[in-house]
């Protein structure tokens, strides 16, 4: 019977051993504003490593630390001290230059100036934007699946993409949501109804551009790729679906939306340059966002 | 021949144009309208399918049940291209293509494990039926189909 006592005390005595390890080993990382870890401290609040970094993330100041070195460098990305290289996902950049060493696997946008630079990062500006993938997004339009697409395109939002027609990109769909009355809202591969098959419909025109020969045509949107899929998101599922808002007041459709969403994104066109009609895209200011409730 | 009659059947000539033009837009609406089929069963029989039937059970019936529906009995799945056939599919590994199936006993190798069975006929997007099953008893058939894209 004591020994069966001694032995559960003793296996208590080890989960608390365990818990306080555990309790030991906690460590609070410390971010600015563009998600670099400038400083980490441990449950007692004491403060163990220290950072600061140039705009383009040349490191100015470190302290040690004594618990090993942390592969998290400027905006969070993975520091080689072999390479004196950060890896954005898509390419490898030099902090001490504030270049890429590759061109951008997207390809140059009329409707962006800093798409011209096929190395440079963050737009030229390192204070507000950041480039946590080296990933880009887009305003793609198909032609509808209709009289060989006569009556005019259908327009979608792509981000996350390495490179154009990449299929691990995260491609959005708007459409005829229904709920009721019709209503212009994201659709998916789970949406029924009139918008049914739109969402595989777009993905896979995107991926066709992948091939040199597509109707599928796009725009690069000039901006941190993130800060569209926020956009995207926060788009409010409040306004009439018509298949020509132009016609019929306060009505939308997935041109409207998308069209809306790239141009709050990088100030530029709602639309297309490719010479086709898009309806629904120059009314996007029926459009509303959450973010403009805040 | 006065500039009144030469007017007048203009003007007509004209309207009978708009008529023609109006009623071909009316007739194809109608067709839209009249073709378009968006239905979901939960109980009973639809389409040669039967509610509660085994993956099994549904896997031998679908190709009597989609020749139904399609003049060419021809049945499309979207597959995601892997490392070991994308050279015989002429595609990079990791893209979405539509391939037409013979729904060999092969093949159910790979439906079994999904719980969402999903049929395009004549390679469109917009002509479907798609099966869902719970606990391996279907509990959902879909059949969806049109001829127009919203934009």
């Amino acid at each position: 019977m004591k020994t069966r006592l001694l032995k559960r005390f003793a296996f208590l005595a080890l989960l608390l051993a365990g818990h306080a390890q555990a309790a030991q080993s906690v460590t609070f990382y410390h971010h600015d504003a563009l998600g670099s870890v400038i400083a980490k401290s441990d449950a007692d609040g004491y403060l163990y490593l220290n950072e600061e970094y140039q705009p383009y993330g040349e490191k100015i100041y470190a302290t040690e630390d004594f618990f090993g070195g942390s592969d998290d460098w400027y905006t969070g990305k993975n520091y080689s001290e072999e390479l004196d290289l950060t890896y954005f996902g898509a390419r490898w950049y030099d902090a001490k230059q504030g270049r890429f060493l590759s061109v951008d696997p997207a390809p140059v946008s009329l409707l962006s100036m800093h798409s011209f630079n096929r190395y440079h990062y963050a737009n030229n500006n390192p204070y507000k934007y950041v480039d946590p993938n080296g990933e880009d997004a887009y305003l793609v339009s198909r032609p509808l699946n209709i009289m060989n697409g006569l009556p005019g395109n259908h327009n979608f939002i792509v981000y996350n993409a390495r490179y154009v027609g990449d299929p691990g990109a995260t491609v959005i769909s708007f459409g005829d949501i229904g709920g009721g009355a019709d209503t212009t809202g994201r659709v998916d591969e789970n949406t029924k109804g009139f918008s049914e098959g739109t969402s595989t419909t777009d993905r896979l025109a995107w991926e066709s551009l992948s091939k040199k020969d597509t109707k599928t045509t796009f725009r690069r949107i000039g901006i941190e790729d993130s800060i569209v899929g926020n956009i995207a998101g926060s788009l409010l599922e409040d306004t009439s679906y018509s298949i020509y808002p132009e016609l019929e007041t306060n009505t939308t459709n997935s041109n409207t939306a998308a069209g809306a969403i790239a141009n709050r994104a990088d100030g530029g066109s709602s639309k297309v340059n490719n010479g086709r009609r898009q309806p629904g895209s120059s009314v996007i200011d029926r459009i509303n966002f959450r973010l403009d409730e805040q | 021949m006065n500039n009144s009659f030469i007017k007048n059947w203009c003007v007509r000539l004209v309207l009978k144009i708009l008529g023609a033009v109006f009623l071909a837009i009316a007739v194809y609406v109608f067709y839209l309208w009249f073709t378009y089929i968006d239905e979901t069963v939960y109980s009973g029989t639809a389409y040669g399918l039967t509610i509660g039937d085994s993956k099994q059970d549904t896997y031998r019936k679908i190709p009597s049940s989609l020749s139904q529906l399609s003049n060419s009995g021809d049945i499309y799945i979207l597959i995601k291209v892997e490392n070991d056939n994308q050279i015989d599919l002429a595609t990079n590994s990791g893209h979405t293509i539509m391939v037409k199936t013979l729904l060999h006993d092969i093949g159910f190798q790979r439906f079994k494990d999904l719980d969402t069975w999903e049929f395009y006929i004549d390679a469109s997007l917009f002509n479907s039926l798609k099966l869902k099953f719970c606990k391996n008893s279907l509990c959902e058939i879909h059949r969806h189909r049109k001829y127009f894209d919203l934009p």
